[in-house]
This record gives C-alpha cells, sequence and structure tokens, in this order.
C-alpha cells in the first residue's frame, strides 16, 4: 500500500511537471494526461472508487481530449513558440515555491502539533481501513454513519447516489443548470461567424 | 500513506499547476495549469474525506462539483481561445491586451 502510493506520488509529481516544462504544448497536453491518470490511482488509494472513474471519464477522457483539440485548432502558434514562458516566469517561480513552502510548513505544523485533537491526526491517519469504525467512535461519529462504514466499507458510489437525490439535490441540480449554461456558451462564443458580422463588432 | 503525505502530494501539484498558469505564454498552458490547481483541491479533499471523516462522503461530493465546474470552466475557456485565435491569428497571453477588435 506504502509503496503504491509512493508510486502514485512520483507519477502525479513527474507528469505534472512534464506539463508545466516541457516545450511543445502538445506533449504538454499528453503529459496531464498521464498526470490526471495517476490522480485517479490516487483516488483507488483513497477508496473512493466513484471519484476515480469519474476522473478517467471527464478528466482524462474529455478534458484532455478537449483541450488537444484546441490545441489542434491553434496549431499555427501553438506548436512551435519562439519562447515557453511570458516575461514574469522568474516571478512565477519564486511564488510558487514560496506557496510550497508556506504550505508545508503549515502541514508539518498541523500534523506535528502537540496541542492536536489526539483522535483527528495521529489515530485516523495510522490506522487502517479495518480500524475506521473504532476510529469513528473515538472521533465522536454518530450511529448510522458507523453502520454505514461496517455494512459497506469498500462501496462509496451507492452512498454518494442516495446523497446526490437527498441532502444535496440543490447543488446537484444548479450544477446541471450551470453545465447547461456553459454548454450553449460555449457553443455561442466558439461559433463560427460570418465574416461581415465580425467586422461590424 | 498518511494525511500528511496526502497534503504533501496536494501542495506539490498545487504549486506545479500556479507556476504552470502564471508563466505559461500560451493560453491553452495557462488552462492546463488550471486543471492542476483545481486537481490539488480534489487530492485534498480526498484525503479528508479519508482520514478526518471516516464513514462519511461530503468531501467525496465537493470534489464531485469541483469536477463538474471545472468541466465547465475548462470547456468556456477553450471556446474563448479559439475565439480569440479566429480573431488575431495568436494564442499568446502576453500579447492579449485588448478585449475588443
Amino acid at each position: 500500500m506504502n509503496f503504491a502510493f509512493w508510486a502514485v506520488f512520483a507519477v502525479i509529481v513527474g507528469a505534472a511537471l512534464a506539463s508545466v516544462l516541457l516545450r511543445d504544448i502538445v506533449h504538454c497536453a499528453l503529459a496531464l494526461m498521464v498526470c490526471f491518470l495517476g490522480v485517479a490511482g490516487y483516488y483507488v488509494l483513497m477508496q473512493a472508487e466513484f471519484l476515480a472513474g469519474i476522473q478517467v471519464l471527464i478528466y482524462v477522457g474529455a478534458i484532455t481530449v478537449l483541450i488537444i483539440f484546441a490545441v489542434m485548432l491553434t496549431q499555427k502558434s501553438a506548436g512551435r513558440a519562439a519562447r515557453r514562458t511570458n516575461r514574469q516566469s522568474g516571478l512565477a517561480a519564486g511564488a510558487a515555491i514560496l506557496t510550497y513552502v508556506a504550505l508545508v510548513s503549515a502541514i508539518h505544523g498541523a500534523t506535528s502539533s502537540t496541542s492536536r485533537p489526539p483522535a483527528m491526526w495521529g489515530v485516523v491517519s495510522a490506522a487502517g481501513p479495518a480500524d475506521m469504525t473504532r476510529a469513528g467512535e473515538v472521533a465522536g461519529v454518530g450511529d448510522n454513519l458507523r453502520d454505514q462504514t461496517a455494512t459497506r466499507p469498500h462501496s462509496t458510489t451507492e452512498l454518494i447516489g442516495q446523497r446526490f437525490v437527498t441532502d444535496y439535490i440543490w447543488p446537484f441540480e444548479i450544477s446541471s443548470i450551470v453545465l447547461l449554461v456553459a454548454l450553449v456558451g460555449a457553443i455561442y462564443i466558439a461559433r463560427d461567424r460570418p465574416a461581415g458580422e465580425v467586422e461590424s463588432q | 500513506m498518511t494525511l500528511g503525505n496526502c497534503l504533501l502530494l496536494g501542495a506539490i501539484l498545487f504549486c506545479i499547476g500556479a507556476y504552470g498558469a502564471l508563466a505559461r505564454r500560451n493560453a491553452v498552458g495557462v488552462l492546463m495549469g488550471f486543471e492542476l490547481i483545481l486537481n490539488a483541491v480534489n487530492i485534498n479533499l480526498v484525503a479528508f474525506a479519508r482520514y478526518l471523516d471516516p464513514g462519511g462522503i461530503a468531501g467525496q461530493m465537493f470534489a464531485i462539483f469541483v469536477i463538474t465546474i471545472a468541466a465547465a470552466e475548462t470547456a468556456v475557456g477553450l471556446a474563448l481561445i479559439i475565439n480569440i485565435y479566429r480573431m488575431t491569428d495568436r494564442v499568446n497571453v502576453d500579447e492579449m491586451d485588448v478585449m475588443k477588435w
């Protein structure tokens, strides 16, 4: 399990670095696809099987294909750009490294602080899936949640489906409207206008 | 495989994505940086759902909504990029300084 985690870690970080640093934008898109697949593997390790499937379907299947289409449609200037980065690349690298240092120090402070609640960080993070119910008891999780963990320890899909039509019904419907609006807007923006209409704008 | 390691992975991916979004010259590359940032957010959400909320799946629900919004954002962003390319024959963000032609 630990080896799998570090393998996924290396794949994600390496592919993400490649997708940011490579010169040819098509290679970047392919590296991005590898990175998304690594994130799907991470979801499997985190026992989020439904999310792993969604990740493969939407990110690897749809978004990367969309990006590759956009790259091909803008190939004339995209393929052989003179410079990969803009003028603020040094500044951006400094900002990214500063953010990284701040985040890592915050994570380190939170996970190794002596004033932590004992059940939250130490017990649960060290416990495997078999100890989840006991950790839930320590953390004061309600009875119904513990029963769900005991009866369905490895299937989150059913639980997610139930939540979508009960607790999260309004966010679910609103996100479907957001998707519809984005679809119509994308088609409207990207449609091929007659030449005269562009001139008159 | 502890919570700290998962958060470290999210932090590294976020910073790589932030560098890509800030430093790339190609607008499609900027969008790819945004995708990396959103994936880092999802990694954090799933890790918190796994380690701090055992049995609960609120973190995974939020991750699904993040993926939905990411898909919508990518579609609209790429449509804008294609439109800009049609008008100016360029997709470099440091050459886009007007919003209307």
